[in-house]
């Protein structure tokens, strides 16, 4: 991570001072557009959630507005409800951006030689994260539908196995997620390790290996701590985007027919009850101390993880 | 890593999961092709068929859509708008171009001011730009709708588009970029007597090509994607995009047939896909110059 | 080139601006406006009797309508705007066609933005729902004549599923939906001997058992109300039990009576291996895996056309009674209302079309309509029922089914509590709680939500 990390030290410690301030003028005018719009779209936004997320505001213009302090935040943190997405969500996370990070590794690695063989695999992985939309939930719905029609239960009744009912039963909503995020995102893990593979000396391998180390040693010992930056962009964009996740828990779990979250809330993830609270239970306020509190869990995760990262990189 | 000689049953032993692996991957689009082209009756067959045993393009307009063991194809839903599904095709292509080009061109600007020039403030600037990055969008989507319904934007492209013109990511991206960028040549260009936006368009722009490809691709795949902001905000037919008119297709009791929706899946796959393989090569050996890396 | 730029930026900047500066100014009037909109309605009151016939035909108005649902749902109701328009060429209808999946969401955006719609349908709850917070005007109050017109032509038990105790309507039935039962005539048949439907408890559940010993190991497929509040509450009706005290001063669903109904409907899931998932698909009614299906009445017209593979071997029954001795069934569908942001005049001319809804010739263009669509158009009253194009039985059969038709509870809390009594019946579906605890968890989520 040492490029967002870059981004925190001042771009050139000289003191020179410029005479003229005219002679910003064009710059900062080049930045306002950005700025402005960054400004209308997002910090105002944000400062506006924060107060909406202390109110009792329903959505409705002509509803009075009442501000009720942390009212908001005391409710959700002794909401089941919301503590069950958490715990959905925690899941989620974990094994995607870890399954996702190992399997982008390994096919990294066996399919970074040139070849045409390799250049065909790697198209066919990446091709997902291309399309991955919600199209593809659409048609993965299809696919692990729980009677005996679904073209999965086909293949499993096929090999002689009993029908799984994939979609009825709470147990295998997030393993399905999870299934279906890492098809979708393996492929873009793998184009980054790639990348990261690219930009290791080839040297430190020819001399590892007149040193007589085996392939496998060279991977732990050159290979993975030479990748670590990639690694930790890999899996701190992982993380932010995986607890955000709602197309497919929109999709999959019931998109607001009669069952918020799939059987038992085993579909349910925060930005799916978020969604629930805003915009269908006339809750905004609620909705907004939510979005808050996912903010700050995300950043908590964050910041964690680069300490971790840079911590291990200065140990090395 | 490099092999030079290899047993050839290593050689398949590795390569046969890979392979097998990389089949399962395009799955889902084999069965979204196939059953795109079948008729209603092969459709709710059991087992389902893998190849279509007659091929028709009822899915994508049926003539006859109230005969028997027939329904509305893709193209006769959405009837509020002229073109139909074309009409919902084109919106979601118009803001897949245009919303990254404003992305590119807001950001890099202001990328290039923050690596290449410096003004009071700009680190503060920047750091609160990367801060953001982190702010999940669920926290600013209800008070951008309030933002947006107050300048009677909903329900226009103007509403579906202009929030997604900010990027904090393309920010970030370009200006670890640009910092490769020699200062060399901006100063160059700054003795020569080029105005600001002069340097930017012409000497910096040019050079960071990669990066705004890279990000370009990410940017174009990202609104292609956008689900929930139009679900909001487009009111009607003549605005959806494709996310949104696949979910409303792919619920229950539209009465949709399984055959319309999976050629909507197709069909919002297939542009996607297209432009991919146009801008492969480039996409993925520019990911590895960019700042990404680290 | 760099001054084609500077221009790019200020036509940028300017947009910027205009954007920040109305921002800003709705943050700062936006107490402003609520206040003035107070002022509006009670002004709006007075002037309202003065005004009411005067403006909808003084000037044109278009009126725009979501309707909630499929597309056929859209055009029924455009069948219906198009015959008042021909009667009041100052009124322009337009139709939008929302999902069910996203209309909710759609309709309180639109509430919150100020601006959408005039006129909306939507599920039973909405009206009360988005009425309550102000969303939607209340048609009692503002059009007395004409809402007590409309209740006079609605069955009472729909009346009664829409209309609060407190009598505020924000909304009437638009078009009514019944959850009903079909069997596979032919496979009880040769099941059984006979094509007899089970009437009561005992003799659906003796049905079930005999089709399970002939090898139909899973015989039957519930897609409406599947594990959910709304399949349950038919069960509880008909056990004679009830969610709330007939005045909603109490929660009643921990009785005897939801007891006897939550035993039968786990038996429907542990015995009977009914599939859990929401919506299962209908194929395995069709291929004959299982015989008895559950779903709503809009499958009716359109399945010997869709599903010619079955025409003949199928019909639509009444629900089992059960201890209680009534069939009970769950009735939904559309109510249709009046958003609280449209202009004076819209809501006027909204008003007057709404009432025209409840006129046998909108009742006939729409029945018309939907048949056209191999679909079938149920008023919510028994007399409209009468004209709409349908065969005799089925006509019989839906009249029936009507008048033991409930919609879901108007007492205050539903809402908000019914998730819950969802989750509570899915953790003793799902062996997670014993039906007792099962029972004791609804109904304790039922009472906090009343209370709030």
């Amino acid at each position: 991570m040492t490029a967002i990390a870059s981004g925190f030290e001042a771009a050139d410690p000289e003191p020179r001072r410029q005479s003229k301030f005219s002679k910003y003028l064009p710059l900062y005018g080049m930045m306002l557009p950005f700025l402005l719009l960054f400004f209308v779209f997002t910090v105002w936004p944000l400062v506006r959630s924060f107060q909406l997320s202390l109110t009792d505001y329903t959505g409705i213009a002509t509803k009075e507005i009442n501000f009720i302090g942390l009212d908001n935040y005391s409710a959700l943190l002794s909401d089941e409800r919301f503590q069950t997405s958490l715990w959905n969500i925690g899941r989620y996370v974990f094994f995607t951006v870890t399954l996702n990070t190992i399997i982008g590794v390994i096919l990294a690695v066996i399919l970074q030689a040139q070849g045409k063989f390799n250049q065909i695999a790697r198209t066919l992985f990446f091709m997902p994260s291309v399309t991955a939309g919600l199209a593809t939930v659409v048609v993965w719905q299809y696919i692990f539908r729980s009677d005996k029609y679904g073209l999965m239960n086909t293949l499993v009744t096929s090999l002689g196995g009993d029908i799984i009912p994939f979609l009825g039963r709470p147990t295998y909503y997030m393993p399905i997620f999870v299934f279906v995020s890492i098809w979708g995102g393996c492929g873009m893990t793998m184009i980054f390790i790639l990348a990261g593979l690219k930009s290791i000396n080839r040297e430190l391998y020819e001399a590892a290996a007149i040193d007589g180390a085996n392939s496998w040693r060279r991977f732990w010992t050159i290979t993975l701590p030479l990748l670590r930056p990639t690694l930790l962009y890999v899996v701190v964009t992982g993380i932010i985007g995986a607890f955000q996740l709602f197309d497919m828990a929109y999709i999959i779990s019931g998109g607001g027919l009669g069952s918020m979250g799939g059987p038992l809330d085993a579909g349910l993830t925060p930005m799916l009850y978020l969604y629930y609270l805003g915009f269908t239970r006339f809750s905004i306020g609620k909705a907004s101390a939510l979005a808050w509190m996912l903010f700050l869990i995300i950043i908590i995760f964050s910041l964690i993880l680069m300490r971790i990262g840079r911590f291990t990189d200065d140990t090395l | 890593m490099i092999r030079e000689k290899q047993n050839p049953f290593v050689w398949l032993a590795i390569r046969l999961p890979i392979l097998l692996l990389a089949l399962t991957m395009i799955i889902p689009y084999y069965y979204m092709t196939i059953s795109s082209f079948k008729t209603v009756q092969e459709l709710k067959r059991y087992p389902p068929t893998f190849w279509p045993q007659a091929i028709t393009l009822n899915n994508f307009y049926d003539p006859t859509p109230t005969e028997l063991e027939h329904t509305r194809g893709l193209f006769q839903y959405f009837d509020k708008t002229s073109l139909r599904f074309g009409r919902i095709l084109l919106n979601s292509l118009f803001i897949a171009v245009v919303n990254p080009l404003m992305q590119l061109l807001l950001a890099s600007m202001v990328a290039y001011v923050l690596a290449k020039r410096r003004v009071p403030g700009g680190n503060f600037i920047f750091l609160f730009i990367l801060a953001s990055w982190m702010i999940p969008w669920p926290v600013t989507l209800i008070p951008n709708f309030l933002t947006i319904s107050s300048l009677k934007w909903v329900n226009t492209y103007a509403g579906l588009m202009v929030p997604g013109w900010v990027s904090a990511f393309a920010v970030f991206f370009l200006r670890q970029y640009m910092l490769s960028i020699p200062d060399e040549l901006v100063d160059a260009a700054r003795i020569d007597g080029a105005g600001e936006l002069r340097i930017w368009w012409q000497v910096v722009m040019p050079l960071a090509t990669p990066a705004l490809a890279a990000l370009g691709v990410f940017a174009v795949l990202g609104s292609w994607n956008n689900f929930v902001w139009p679900l909001i905000v487009a009111q009607d037919n003549a605005h959806f995009t494709v996310p949104v008119a696949m979910a409303q297709l792919s619920t229950v009791l539209t009465g949709a047939t399984a055959g319309a929706v999976m050629l909507g899946a197709l069909l919002s796959s297939l542009l996607p896909m297209a432009f991919f393989f146009r801008f492969q090569k480039e996409f993925v050996e520019n990911i590895a110059m960019t700042g990404v890396k680290g | 080139m760099e001054k084609r730029f500077y221009l790019l930026l200020v036509f940028v900047l300017v947009l910027s601006l205009v954007g920040c500066q109305q921002a800003a100014a709705t943050l700062t009037a936006a107490p402003a406006t609520e206040v003035a909109a107070e002022e509006e309605v009670a002004t709006e009151a007075v002037e309202e009797e003065a005004t009411e016939v005067a403006t909808a035909e003084a000037e044109a108005v278009t009126l725009t309508v979501w309707v909630t649902g499929e597309e056929a749902d859209g055009g029924q109701v455009q069948a219906a705007a198009d015959a008042y328009t021909a009667q009041n060429p100052n009124v322009i209808i337009k139709t939008e066609v929302v999902p069910w999946s996203d209309a909710h969401t759609k309709i309180l955006a639109a509430a919150a933005a100020g601006s959408g719609p005039d006129v909306i349908t939507g599920g039973m709850s909405w009206g009360l729902e988005l009425g309550q917070n102000g969303g939607m005007i209340d048609l009692n109050a503002q059009y007395p004549d004409i809402a007590k017109d409309i209740q006079s032509k609605t069955m009472p038990n729909i009346w009664e599923a829409i209309v609060p105790a407190t009598g505020e309507v924000y909304g009437v039935q638009q078009s009514v939906t019944v959850n009903m039962i079909y069997y596979r005539t032919d496979i009880l048949e040769e099941v059984t001997g006979s094509t007899d439907t089970p009437k009561t408890w005992e003799e659906f559940t003796a049905l079930l058992d005999e089709l399970q010993a002939a090898g139909y190991d899973a015989p039957m497929l519930w897609r409406w109300g599947n594990t959910d509040w709304l399949g349950f509450q038919s069960i509880l009706y008909q056990a004679g039990g009830t969610f709330y005290s007939p005045d909603c001063s109490s929660v009643t669903v921990n009785s005897p009576e939801g007891a006897q109904a939550l035993d039968f409907m786990l038996s429907l899931y542990s015995k009977y291996n009914t599939p859990t998932d929401a919506w299962p698909d209908q194929v395995a009614f069709v291929n004959g895996d299982a015989p008895v299906m559950i779903d709503g009445n809009w499958i009716v017209p359109d399945f010997d056309l869709t599903r010619p593979e079955i025409a003949g071997k199928w019909i639509p029954a009444v629900m089992p009674a059960g201890p209680s001795g009534k069939s009970v069934t769950f009735l939904g569908g559309n109510i249709i209302g009046i958003m609280s942001y449209a202009p004076q005049a819209s809501q006027d001319a909204a008003a007057d079309f709404i009432h025209f809804l409840y006129t046998e010739e909108a009742v006939k263009v729409q029945a018309e309509y939907r048949a056209s669509q191999k679909g079938i158009f149920i008023p919510p009253y028994d007399e409209f029922v009468d004209i709409i194009p349908i065969g005799d039985d089925l006509k019989a059969a839906i009249i029936e089914t009507l008048s033991t038709a409930y919609g879901p509870p108007t007492c205050p809390g539903f809402e908000a509590g019914n998730p819950d009594v969802t989750k509570a019946i899915q953790e003793a579906i799902f062996g997670e709680a014993d039906a007792a605890t099962a029972l004791e968890n609804a109904q304790a989520a039922l009472e906090k939500t009343l209370t709030q």
